[in-house]
């Protein structure tokens, strides 16, 4: 009855297959199991399909013996409103089991807006949020993704929060909580024996300790150090992956070529989080670029890494993968190429629309804060290039309210408008002015980065800052203007590097209706600042500067890149020093001791 | 040309046609066949499906139109149901010299529900009322439509109803007039188990099934 139950409902909902799997290449759900894992992921099946992590584990799962690994998706609010009138609770995909009944449920958690369809998803499968509240009962709750640098704002919600890369610590601690389950271990001592496992913090154990005005003094534990995969190589890749019954976000093959960055840019999380740099070899590549073409049937790929054209067999790589591609009736893209890694060639066989290029900042001076290692002469000479290869026009995107930032830094973003129009005109087609498109996002200080300790500029500065380029811009022919919500950028801020008091604050905003706000039209900023006055916090406590000497909220994690790196790196930025790429030397941000960075 | 006659059965059924046809090109990719691409900039497989199939409704009378030459259309079915997803069943195959007009001249289709016992009152005349109606929502709107013209014949037997729609502008939602059917009795159904059955080429006189019609085709009877 409950399956033709949810069959009806389905014939009321937006695009039902999201809520139903079926895909081709998935797992074998029958096979013999002691422990089931339901990976869920909090945005919809479009979003979340797409995200080359889940994918990994979700795989990396159903090929480990004796477990079976399902997933979960947020569900839309048409189809909510639909289970909570029919009372069905949350339920996976492959088997249509509810969340309550996994073993494990593991939420990824990739960006700081969609905490709360945390709570949403929760709710929809009748698990209470809080860990104190589950006790021994149901399903052992878990995070991880790349806001589990700083779980703090969502520690109270879960049981472990894995810190680091999932094919090490979600393998290790499922099959760890596989023989608990054989042994008859309670959660609470399952708990207990995770402190000190690589990867693994359990915020129930590990917790701040707080002094005068609201300072952290301490921790309970020592630092729990972020696990990583020590052979990117060798470690573990799908190549025979779900092929989504409907269209995704980014529905297209997906290689990795490497992990982290050896750029340094100074606002940037990733580029640090996701050290040591590690490469996979050229011919594993491309052996996966076959196997992916020939399982999926797709007819595009595409190379993801922080930086593509920072891969060192790059040239040779898309020599070779060329004809397999090309064989194959698919095409090959290319994301997130730096300007100064632009030659062209790359593109020479694709179509010729536009091409996306970040300078991040108007001035050589603020480039060399932030450390984007890029100059003028790279962006004209990229421009040329662009324009002598046929591109109709060009995306660029900026941050505003970087670290020092003044009018002169705004004036060079306009500055840089004005000469891209000028080399299209002298180099491009002169009968056709180019199309310029320019974003700006609100700088959002985030944790592990050497810009971590620094203020968020105020609502007002953000305005004025997004004014004054409005008017600038409009009095330019063919250049289109958008920016970042400045209100979004400031819950982000506070998300990104909150503490623990946050828990209560997003357990508000959620109960008031704030869900799905990594959309912008269902952003709802009066829910926070509700939700922070309620609790007796202000928002101007989370966006305002740190003072180096603070203990912060995410220093009970080790993360690999040493703190006085970051520092260093800090007063360089002051300093308008650059800190070359660590591909030629290394810098000495001691990520090295987590795993050989760099052959 | 190979017609592939295959089933939309089971969770797929809630899988729209434009992302069904995404489905079957990279099934047909899958299978590693040469297949035909259209010319142009942005070359097309030659894949043809036939009249949409509605959301959620399931079929064991779907046809595609694959422009594979050098195959046997039962090597092809084989191939085909290899790397198909789960609920996508091909179940026959015929090998054809040309691409055949089977959606210009497919003008009825069949569905059938099983709705488990008698209904409490006739539904025979329901083809020639002229003033029938059915009722549905969409994009939050309530829409009323007249069935006249659109229904060609309906009937029950043994549980089952039956109903022949016409199809392009004749076409009505096969779903709304099954519910509307079902409730008038107090018969609670599931949408879901509507299942198209059959393909039909009316000429005023006798339908053709589309199983027919594509045989007569590859006997040089029909184009």
């Amino acid at each position: 009855m409950k399956n033709e139950l949810l069959r009806n409902v389905l014939f009321d909902v937006n695009k039902p297959s999201r809520y139903m799997g079926g895909e081709f290449n998935l797992p074998n759900m029958d096979k013999p199991c002691d422990i089931r894992v339901c990976l869920c992921f909090p945005d919809v099946y479009e979003v979340g399909m797409s995200n080359i992590g889940m994918r990994i584990l979700y795989h990396m799962l159903n090929d480990t013996d004796n477990v079976i690994c399902e997933r979960c998706f947020a569900p839309e609010d048409d189809m909510s409103d639909k289970m909570r009138e029919n009372a069905l609770s949350l339920f996976s995909l492959e088997t249509k089991r509810e969340l309550a009944d996994f073993d494990i449920v593991g939420f990824s958690i990739g960006y700081e807006m969609i905490y709360t369809n945390v709570l949403f998803m929760l709710e929809l499968a009748g698990i209470p949020f809080r860990a104190d509240e589950r006790g021994e009962d149901g399903p052992l709750v878990i995070a991880g993704g790349m806001c589990a640098v700083n779980g703090e704002p969502f520690a109270d919600f879960f049981d472990v929060i894995l810190v680091g890369e999932g094919e090490v610590n979600l393998k290790d601690l499922t099959l760890r909580y596989e023989r608990a389950k054989r042994d008859g271990i309670s959660k609470k001592e399952f708990l207990k024996s995770l402190v000190g496992v690589n990867g693994m913090y359990v915020p129930s154990i590990t917790k701040p300790i707080y002094g005068e005005g609201n300072k952290i003094v301490s921790f309970t534990t020592d630092k729990v150090v972020r696990s990583v995969v020590k052979d990117l190589d060798k470690a573990y890749f799908p190549t025979k992956i779900l092929v989504p019954n409907i269209e995704i976000v980014h529905d297209r093959g997906v290689l990795e070529l490497y992990r982290g960055c050896a750029n340094g840019c100074r606002f940037c999380q990733a580029c640090f989080y996701y050290r040591p740099i590690r490469e996979r070899k050229k011919d594993t590549v491309l052996r996966h670029a076959a196997e992916i073409l020939d399982s999926t049937g797709y007819n595009e790929l595409s190379l993801a890494s922080l930086s593509t054209g920072d891969y060192s067999e790059l040239d040779a790589l898309i020599e070779e993968l060329r004809p397999i591609v090309k064989e194959r009736n698919a095409s090959l893209s290319l994301p997130s190429l730096r300007l100064d890694s632009f030659s062209g060639k790359f593109s020479e066989d694709s179509r010729k629309g536009s091409l996306t290029f970040a300078p991040e900042a108007g001035t050589q001076r603020l480039r060399d804060v932030i450390n984007k290692n890029v100059t003028d002469a790279n962006i004209d000479d990229t421009m040329k290039i662009a324009a002598e290869q046929g591109y109709k026009g060009v995306k660029l995107y900026f941050m505003i309210g970087l670290p020092t930032e003044t009018k002169e830094d705004l004036r060079g973003i306009v500055e840089i408008v004005k000469r891209t129009q000028d080399i299209f005109f002298k180099y491009g087609d002169r009968n056709k002015r180019p199309r310029i498109s320019l974003s700006t996002a609100v700088f959002v200080p985030k944790p592990l980065t050497p810009f971590q300790w620094e203020r968020q500029i105020t609502l007002e500065e953000m305005c004025e800052k997004q004014n004054y380029l409005k008017g600038e811009l409009a009095k330019l022919a063919n250049v289109r203007y958008s920016y970042h919500d400045a209100y979004t950028s400031i819950i982000e801020a506070a998300l990104a590097r909150g503490d623990r008091r946050l828990c209560r604050v997003i357990e508000r905003a959620y109960k008031k209706g704030s869900r799905f706000e990594a959309w912008s039209e269902r952003f709802n900023f009066e829910n926070w600042v509700e939700a922070m006055s309620e609790e007796g916090l202000t928002l101007d406590e989370y966006v305002g500067g740190f003072e180096e000497s603070d203990i912060l909220p995410w220093d009970n994690i080790d993360n690999g890149v040493d703190k006085g790196y970051l520092l260093s790196e800090r007063k360089k930025a002051y300093e308008a020093i650059v800190t070359p790429s660590c591909k030629g030397k290394c810098n000495g941000c001691r990520a090295n001791k987590l795993g050989r960075c760099y052959e | 040309m190979i017609v592939v006659k295959h089933k939309k059965i089971g969770d797929i059924s809630y899988v729209s046609h434009i992302d069904t046809m995404r489905i079957l090109q990279r099934a047909v990719r899958r299978t590693g066949l040469k297949v035909n691409y259209s010319g142009g900039y942005n070359p097309h497989m030659e894949l043809y499906p036939t009249h949409p199939l509605p959301l959620g409704i399931q079929s064991v009378a779907e046809y595609l139109m694959v422009g594979a030459d050098g195959i046997s259309a039962d090597d092809f079915l084989e191939l085909y149901n290899k790397n198909a997803p789960r609920g996508l069943v091909g179940t026959e195959a015929i090998e054809l010299a040309a691409k055949p007009k089977l959606v210009a001249s497919v003008n009825v289709i069949e569905y059938s529900l099983d709705i488990g016992r008698a209904l409490d009152k006739s539904i025979e005349n329901i083809a020639d009322d002229k003033d029938y109606h059915i009722e549905y929502t969409r994009k939050g709107e309530v829409v009323r439509k007249n069935t006249y013209g659109k229904v060609f014949y309906i009937k029950t037997d043994g549980g089952i109803l039956t109903a022949g729609v016409g199809t392009g502008e004749n076409s009505i939602r096969i779903d709304a007039l099954f519910k509307k059917i079902a409730d008038e009795s107090g018969i609670y159904v599931c949408l879901n188990d509507i299942m198209r059955v059959n393909q039909y080429i009316y000429d005023g006189k006798e339908y053709v099934n589309a199983d027919i019609y594509l045989k007569e085709c590859k006997k040089g009877l029909r184009r």
